[in-house]
């Protein structure tokens, strides 16, 4: 063989590059076994919902399938197709009867619900679903020994619930109730099933919000009629399990297939009781968690819906036209001060850091994926339109600069440095520069970076050892403003992480909490986000999260039902109303 | 030799409770724990979620635990998952032992093939190819690779899938086994054609040459034999190395391996799924270098061990 130059074997191989490069260019993109829909601007698919066919769409995988246990949005995604509670809340985040028959009645000192269930409801494996399930249910999610994350939902309401659950004690002072003792707590917890349609639930004082709390996923039944549940004991509790056959349902779907890591697949329950019966055969959730390499997925048809890739929103949207939509996330982003590290007590240094931050430059530098805010409350739960507080707490350089100087900084002089810690994603270090860049350029102040993982950088949130936190902030449990507020700015608050301590704050919110008169109620819980707002108690928001996602255009139910409910895809509050137009 | 391989297997024990006991102390030493969240939980709820796991007693009671059940043959319970940790590698291993055990062929056929006709084509067109090869193949990451691939032959193209592995099902292996593969087969290249170079200039290759033997005989029976022994060194760890999982590869095609679920369990403090997940790791490891020791002996006759 003649021996070629090294140069020739260098332009050989720059042609076979260029050769691929161009091939794949003009490829077509039909080929090959998968299935592909060209992105782009295209307009929604006209025509009517088909009975049948398979959803495909990204999730995230569960880290518990236990309704009583689970408080990540992943679990509570899913456990919602799978199961359904007395109550469920519609679009308007309006309670309405599910597997109740009407709404409860409820006494005049507003302790007692009466609730009356359907008749003839079944499990999906035609077991009669009864009162006895309901109560199980409560009572499961005060044990002990389950270990709700969720408890907190009933424990200052549900009577016995609280006494019940702090039965093991604390690490400090632990305790060893016997199973006797055990049994008689549980028996005192606020839930009794009359008879096999009526469930009475007692409550320690009127809270005007049970209704809702009701609708939520720590009230959802248990499956008595199973052997593992039938025999358990407070002591011994049967274990939810993950195994489809080891499960049974009274939601929308059932869970036919798990693969770990992989993905669930949902069939629909015969025995579902809902008015919107489902219309596909099949959802399949893929459990990615890139959103990359989910939108590849999509790209290449092996997804149906998919999260857009916010990192690259502008060019996602371009891409896929109408395809893409976002919605609010019923979530706020903020700021959070430790006050009991000085300067931040000074309110002046607070407002001077708050007033620094300019919001929507803040939301072009992340693609323009949130929508800025100056409210803790959002509208779509009550609170005042997001640019409210503009004039307080928003972005103003000349009053950050007179207020640093009142607190005795002027020009940033004398000021100490202090740490904002940050998780070590990439989007949110580009929040801390952000936050840095802005202190420096307008204040003459050097704030310091501390990226860490997720469980330190919560550990170190917990033990307050920590002067500013990127990205703090509050992800709605229920839709309703007590949610926003209740342990989070009352002084002591069990997730009190800045350490607000307002005397008229925690007034406020102690008239709001079992105020029966809603209109009130909900004025008063308005006021309380004025003032921990401008008073910048413990934050200062900066953003609402909002999802992004990427749905083809035979889907349907997703966009339309998507909602400030949505968990992690769009819609799957209401999953039964998915379907496809071909 | 069986006298070898069972010492071997005795010291293995001391070595995987070492593994053991240094992975739980640094497990421990860092900070954060499996319920320390974005969302704080009410210290009520976390003592009790400490308590159900175990948490709330001291180290040296969990300490004992961990090894109390692990001589029951119990590798403890995700509290992640709540599922058994040995379920979760069983399911999860599966994967990644096709995934890994299809990139190795993959890598020692083509890193073998390539090394080899670099070496009998030292200097000319063969050699540049496969140094090429090789030097690509070590330079660029894996995810680098992979992003390649997935624009080109998926998105553009629509060969090959993106999402999941299905052994058998040659849409979904193409892509995660070159991905995984190309390293260490660049790897085996470089070192298969230094290996060869150096034998083909021996004595008895010449030897070999002078008493009229076939090319071809030379090449396989003599020369691809002897230059076997270095590449054995690194196939047992690279063996190792594939079939314990990648994160990179498993996160990019969403494969559901050990690889992913090991670092996963790392930050989400998962305590009860990081210990077995390292210990069977370790067991792995420490396998593959036996079984490397004894092709060793196997290839080289002069090898024994006593």
């Amino acid at each position: 063989m003649t021996l070629l130059k090294p140069w020739r074997f260098l332009l050989l191989a720059l042609l076979a590059v260029a050769a691929v490069a161009a091939f794949s260019a003009c490829g077509d993109d039909d080929s090959g076994g998968a299935t592909n829909t060209p992105g782009g601007a295209t307009t929604p698919a006209a025509g009517q919902r088909i009975k049948g066919g398979t959803l495909t769409v990204q999730g995230l995988e569960f880290k518990s399938l236990d309704p009583h246990y689970s408080a990540f949005p992943q679990d509570v995604s899913i456990e919602r197709m799978l199961w359904r509670g007395l109550y469920m809340m519609n679009k308007d985040n309006v309670p309405q009867p599910m597997m109740a028959a009407s709404m409860p009645q409820i006494s005049t000192d507003g302790k007692t619900y009466t609730i009356k269930m359907k008749s003839g409801l079944k499990w999906s494996d035609g077991q009669p679903l009864t009162a006895k399930d309901f109560e199980a249910g409560i009572k499961r999610t005060c044990n002990p020994a389950v270990a709700s994350q969720e408890e907190f939902v009933f424990d200052q309401s549900v009577a016995g619930c609280a006494d019940f659950f702090a039965a093991l004690g604390t690490a400090d002072a632990p305790k060893t109730p016997t199973p006797a003792e055990l049994k008689a707590l549980e028996d005192k917890v606020g839930a009794k099933a009359q008879d096999d349609t009526t469930l009475v639930i007692t409550l320690n004082q009127g809270q005007p919000t049970f209704t809702i709390i009701l609708s939520m996923w720590p009230a959802f039944a248990v499956p008595t009629h199973l052997s593992r549940f039938a025999s358990q004991t407070p002591d011994k509790t049967a274990d939810w399990g993950v195994d489809p056959k080891g499960l049974v349902y009274n939601g929308p779907y059932i869970l036919s297939e798990y693969k770990l890591q992989d993905s669930a697949t949902l069939v629909p329950n015969p025995n579902w009781a809902g008015e919107i019966k489902p219309t596909l055969d099949k959802v399949v959730l893929k459990f990615i968690e890139k959103n990359d390499v989910a939108d590849n997925a999509y790209r290449n048809g092996e997804l149906d819906e998919a999260y857009a890739d916010i990192s690259n929103l502008a060019a996602v949207k371009s891409e896929f036209g109408a395809e893409y939509f976002q919605h609010a996330y019923p979530g706020v982003r903020a700021l959070l001060f430790q006050m009991k590290h000085p300067p931040l007590d000074k309110l002046e240094v607070r407002l001077a850091l708050s007033q620094a931050i300019d919001r929507d430059q803040l939301n072009a530098v992340l693609g323009g994926a949130y929508l800025p805010t100056t409210s803790w409350l959002p509208e779509d739960v009550g609170g005042p339109p997001p640019n409210a507080f503009q004039d307080q707490i928003g972005f103003n350089p000349t009053k950050a600069k007179d207020n640093l100087s009142k607190a005795g900084f002027p020009n940033g002089q004398g000021f100490p440095k202090l740490t904002m810690i940050v998780r070590d994603t990439p989007e949110t270090q580009a929040q801390a520069a952000f936050f840095q860049n802005s202190f420096k350029t307008v204040l003459n102040i050097d704030v310091s970076i501390e990226p860490l993982d997720s469980p330190t950088r919560s550990a170190r949130i917990g033990s307050g050892d920590f002067d500013l936190s990127v990205r703090s902030g509050w992800l709605q449990d229920y839709p309703d403003p007590e949610n926003w507020f209740k342990g989070a700015f009352d002084t002591g608050g069990a997730i009190n992480l800045g350490n607000c301590s307002d005397p008229e704050v925690d007034a406020l919110m102690k008239k709001a909490a079992f105020n029966t008169n809603d209109t009130e109620r909900r004025d008063q819980w308005k006021q309380v986000n004025n003032l921990i707002v401008t008073r910048l108690c413990g934050y200062t928001p900066y953003y609402n999260e909002a999802n992004s996602w990427l749905v083809k255009p035979y889907v349907v139910g997703i966009k339309e039902n998507s909602s400030a409910q949505d968990q992690i895809a769009g819609g799957d509050w209401i999953a039964e109303a998915w379907g496809r137009t071909k | 030799m069986t006298g070898y391989v069972i010492r071997r297997i005795l010291w293995m024990v001391p070595l995987l409770w070492a593994v053991a006991t240094v992975t739980f102390l640094l497990m421990h030493a860092v900070p954060g724990g499996p319920f320390d969240q974005e969302k704080k939980l009410p210290p009520g709820i976390v003592a009790n979620l400490n308590a159900k796991y175990n948490l709330d007693k001291p180290l040296v009671e969990q300490y004992g635990l961990f090894f109390w059940d692990l001589a029951h043959g119990d590798l403890g319970t995700s509290f992640r998952t709540e599922r058994p940790v040995t379920d979760l590698i069983k399911e999860g291993w599966q994967v990644t032992a096709q995934l890994g055990g299809v990139a190795f062929l993959y890598a020692l056929v083509v890193g073998i093939t390539l090394g080899t006709i670099s070496a009998l084509n030292h200097n000319k067109l063969g050699d540049y190819v496969g140094v090429f090869f090789a030097t690509a193949g070590t330079a660029m990451p894996s995810f680098v690779i992979a992003t390649f691939l997935v624009i080109i032959f998926s998105v553009k193209l629509g060969w090959f899938d993106v999402l999941g592995w299905e052994f058998g099902n040659y849409h979904k292996m193409v892509l995660p086994t070159i991905t995984l593969g190309t390293l260490p087969a660049a790897y085996i290249a470089r070192l298969t054609r230094a290996s060869m170079l150096e034998v083909l200039t021996q004595d008895y290759i010449r030897t070999a040459r002078a008493k009229g033997l076939a090319e071809w005989a030379v090449i396989v029976r003599h020369t691809i034999k002897n230059a076997m022994v270095p590449v054995l060194t690194v196939v047992g760890p690279i063996f190792a190395v594939l079939v314990t999982g990648s994160f990179i590869t498993e996160t990019i095609f969403s494969i559901p391996g050990v690889g992913r679920r090991f670092v996963a369990a790392v930050f989400d403090r998962d305590y009860g799924l990081i210990m077995g997940t390292t210990l069977f790791y370790a067991t792995i490891v420490a396998f593959s270098n036996l079984i490397v020791d004894i092709l060793y002996a196997v290839v080289d006759p002069r090898i024994r061990y006593s």
